[in-house]
């Protein structure tokens, strides 16, 4: 029955066919109209498209979402931008590594560099109104120094004694002299809590911001302390940070006008940001690395040669090229680095890449052949990347690398192959204002994250003076000494240190982006009209 | 004796009618597939992956592992794509989907990926098919306790979602891709055995498989004789249906990072990776998805040519 009706034309469609093709032509030739005709509206000024949806005078911050919320056991971005938004530190560093005053106005060292006298501002208030007093500082600062309930102790552990002058004068006394005190004072952890706090996630600080709102896992609205003891900061009337859990999500909201600034950021994105010319870029160089290395007390590495075969098939250069395109700077297998201006030694220069010798040497230890060794890497940044490329250099060299990735959470937990326990991995070390944290850290025979199992008594004997001497050229001469020895037979290769990338809506002026973005300064953030 | 002989007496003509109703059907597909475009389209293109797959050694121009470092000079990275849509025919094309941020050639990646896609999923769907309708064929025949506790077990297996279930056994077996394979039969089998199942429920009333019995054939005779060849049309229906599933899985779990490292050309793989490269070189995303994209159409134009074959002669 329905057949008969379906009368067929003469070209063969039916007449229900055609009026199905007649109305879908239609439909089709009127939607590239629309779409250009936006696209058109968006395109001609992307700014003002942008400005359109803008937040008024909130700064809205792209960041994962933060899981830790006491500020003295906290490690990310994310958590260090909001309690360093809603806490003060005592002292704070800049961008380029420089000690800056924040809740201490000023200070004092003593000639034995054995007593620090910090001068408190006046007029501090918490949000719940009481008054910031040196009581505060000597609470918190008792509480970071207590293993059982802060990660920072280790580096505070030189502290001896710590007492009040006076309400608004704090005095720490050291066992040892220590260069870098001041930088320790300025840990990412450091920041100042009401004394006898009950529950320190409270979120309840003397900072430039309050909290109106937190919503785990999705913003937090912070609105202007009007009380905040610097005049004029800050400058915007809020701040906000959107959480998502995914770079491509929160480079689409910046891209859409819903948040202002993303501070991370895999190279090809920025790239792509960057050319598209919509938003402020900027790339900070930092002293953050990825560290090559291969376990120095059992295998491959404690054979006479092979780790040196490694070394010398490796191009530093063309990773740096390749991986890091160019951005941050070249590595010379230290965690000395140029931005560490007057300690990094400029004048050493790289071997030249030597495949020939590498596989000699390898030869020399009984492997003609070459060799097979996994190496394991986190599932972050660019290290699946850079493993993938120094696998093709190694291969020349007839070391055949089977590359394993691992979620970053598996690689640093306590699995099997984890970053402490494999033969051959590659680590991501975030950028530190001083060498001598990763050197303590990582290099000394004994340091927690040895993670090469490296020792060398000459070294651990040069980190002990770069880190206690006071005479500067002493010091100076330990870290170029340390760069020369690394370089030469050091059990890491850092072929370069990374940039950290920001866009930022060109609406948006007065950030200066921190090596350590959740560091970065939010309060002299201003918008323009 | 004189059962025997009687049997086999019968055997000839029965297991012949199996045949013939086999040829019938494959038959009947044949033409059936030439007269559906759609299904023709789909069968094609499955057919090409499948030549992919068998000779990416021949077809790929390079290796999937060679990049900018290993073949200095001859691969650049970010090299746009040249002829893609006329590479089977110029041969002086040489990067015809492009290159990615390593400088390696995105076709032959893709080429060389196949060859992974059907080794896992194509493997994986094959064994899982296998043990299905073996299991089943089993608790259809015989129903009653073993019918209850086996298929209640299948139940409560396709009762988690599929991709929770693999990424659960990946946790439980480690990361390989051996594993996958093994999940993709855990997670399979039981779909494939339950409709294998409720087709033997159906058979087994027939008046063949009554005969069968009363003639005294053993159960394996009846079953994989008798019962499996009337089964064989939705089994490959359902067959064909995993398949494109399986497809969908190994490319899941390759881009959540489960069971292959890079640089494997697992698609899924290639999809995470090049997901950040998007602004860059959106042609690498663009290709390695619509690959995906491309073998699951055609694998479900196909199915669904077959199922309308199927249901039209049963």
């Amino acid at each position: 029955m329905y057949k008969k009706h379906n009368k067929r034309l003469s070209n063969g469609i039916s007449r229900r066919d055609f009026l199905r093709l007649t109305g879908f032509g239609f439909a089709s030739a009127m939607v590239p109209l629309k779409v250009n005709t936006h696209l058109a509206r968006i395109s001609d000024n992307p700014i003002a498209a942008l400005a359109r949806r803008q937040g008024g005078n909130v700064l809205r911050v792209a960041f994962e979402a933060p899981v830790v919320l006491d500020p003295h056991n906290q490690s990310t971005d994310s958590e260090v931008a909001l309690t360093n938004a809603v806490y003060d530190y005592l002292v704070d560093v800049s961008p380029s590594s420089e000690i800056l005053p924040r809740l201490a106005r000023s200070w004092e060292v003593s000639e034995d560099g054995l007593q620090y006298r910090f001068s408190l501002a006046e007029g501090v208030k918490f949000h719940d109104g009481s008054d910031l007093t040196a009581e505060d500082v000597i609470w918190t600062f008792d509480r970071l120094r207590d293993p059982e309930q802060s990660g920072a102790s280790d580096l505070l552990g030189v502290i001896d004694t710590i007492s009040a002058d006076d309400d608004l004068t704090v005095v720490f006394s050291l066992s040892q002299p220590n260069p870098d005190f001041l930088y320790n004072v300025s840990d990412n952890r450091a920041l100042i809590l009401k004394a006898n706090t009950e529950d320190p996630t409270n979120l309840i600080g003397t900072g430039p911001f309050k909290v109106d709102d937190f919503v785990a896992e999705d913003r937090a609205v912070l609105s202007r302390n009007e009380d905040y003891f610097i005049p004029d900061e800050p400058v915007m009337e809020g701040l906000t940070f959107v959480y998502f859990g995914d770079i491509n999500a929160s480079v689409n909201a910046l891209q859409d006008g819903d948040v202002d600034m993303v501070l991370r950021m895999p190279t090809p994105v920025f790239l792509a940001l960057e050319q598209s010319g919509d938003f402020t870029t900027v790339d900070v160089p930092t002293n953050g690395y990825n560290n090559i290395r291969l376990r120095q007390d059992r295998g491959f590495g404690a054979e006479e040669g092979v780790w040196e075969a490694f070394k010398l098939a490796v191009d530093r250069q063309e990773l740096f090229e390749l991986i890091s395109f160019g951005f941050g700077a070249l590595g010379k297998d230290s965690p000395v680095g140029p931005l560490y201006s007057q300690y990094y030694d400029e004048t050493l220069e790289l071997p030249a890449r030597d495949v020939e010798s590498a596989r000699e040497l390898l030869a020399n230890a009984g492997y003609p052949d070459g060799i097979d060794i996994e190496l394991y890497v986190p599932n972050s940044g660019d290290r699946p990347d850079l493993a993938v490329a120094l696998r093709s250099q190694l291969e020349e060299a007839g070391i055949r690398v089977d590359v394993k990735v691992r979620e970053e959470n598996i690689y640093y937990s306590d699995a099997e192959n984890n970053w402490l326990d494999a033969d051959f991995g590659i680590t991501g070390w975030g950028s530190r204002p001083t060498p001598q944290q990763f050197l303590e850290l990582s290099l000394k025979t004994d340091a927690i994250w040895n993670e090469s199992h490296y020792s060398n008594e000459t070294v651990d004997q040069l980190i002990e003076t770069a880190g206690t001497s006071l005479v500067e050229e002493e010091r100076v001469e330990a870290y170029k000494e340390l760069q020369r020895i690394l370089l030469e037979s050091g059990p890491l290769i850092i072929p370069y240190f990374f940039p950290q990338f920001g866009a930022i809506n060109p609406s948006v002026e007065g950030v200066d982006v921190h090596p350590f973005p959740g560091r970065t300064n939010f309060r002299t953030a201003s918008r323009s009209e | 004796m004189t059962t025997n002989t009687q049997s086999g007496v019968r055997q000839v003509p029965d297991s012949r009618e199996n045949l013939y109703r086999i040829g019938g059907i494959l038959r009947r597909l044949f033409y059936s597939v030439i007269r559906a475009p759609l299904t023709t389209l789909g069968t094609l293109i499955f057919a090409m992956f499948l030549i992919f797959a068998l000779f990416s050694g021949q077809i790929a121009p390079y290796e999937y592992d060679d990049d900018q470092i290993s073949r200095r000079g001859d691969l650049q990275r970010l090299q746009e794509p040249e002829c893609p849509l006329t590479f089977l025919f110029e041969t002086d094309c040489k990067n015809p989907f492009g290159t990615d941020l390593a400088g390696s050639d995105v076709f032959s990646r893709i080429i060389h990926g196949s060859r992974e896609v059907f080794r896992l999923a194509g493997f994986g769907t094959l064994v899982a098919v296998i043990v299905g309708s073996t299991v089943g064929m089993l608790i259809g025949y015989y129903g009653g306790l073993l019918d209850e506790v086996v298929g209640r077990l299948l139940d409560s297996l396709m009762s988690i979602p599929v991709l929770l279930l693999a990424l659960v056994l990946i946790g439980a077996l480690g990361e390989n891709s051996n594993n996958i394979l093994v999940v993709l039969i855990i997670v399979y089998s039981p779909i494939v055995a339950r409709v294998v199942r409720s087709n033997v429920l159906e058979i087994r009333t027939h008046g063949f498989v009554e005969a069968a019995k009363l003639r005294g054939e053993w159960p394996g005779y009846i079953l994989f004789r008798e019962i499996l060849p009337s089964v064989i049309p939705a089994l490959v229906v359902e067959a064909s249906l995993r398949f494109s599933y399986a497809i969908f899985l190994v490319a899941s779990l390759g881009f959540l990072g489960l069971g292959a490292d890079p640089p494997t050309p697992n698609w899924g793989l290639m999809v995470s990776e090049y997901r950040d490269d998007f602004g860059l070189a959106p042609w690498t995303l663009n290709y390695s998805a619509g690959t995906i994209s491309l073998l699951v159409i055609s694998v479900n134009l196909m199915s669904d040519g077959i199922k309308r074959i199927v249901q039209r002669s049963s």
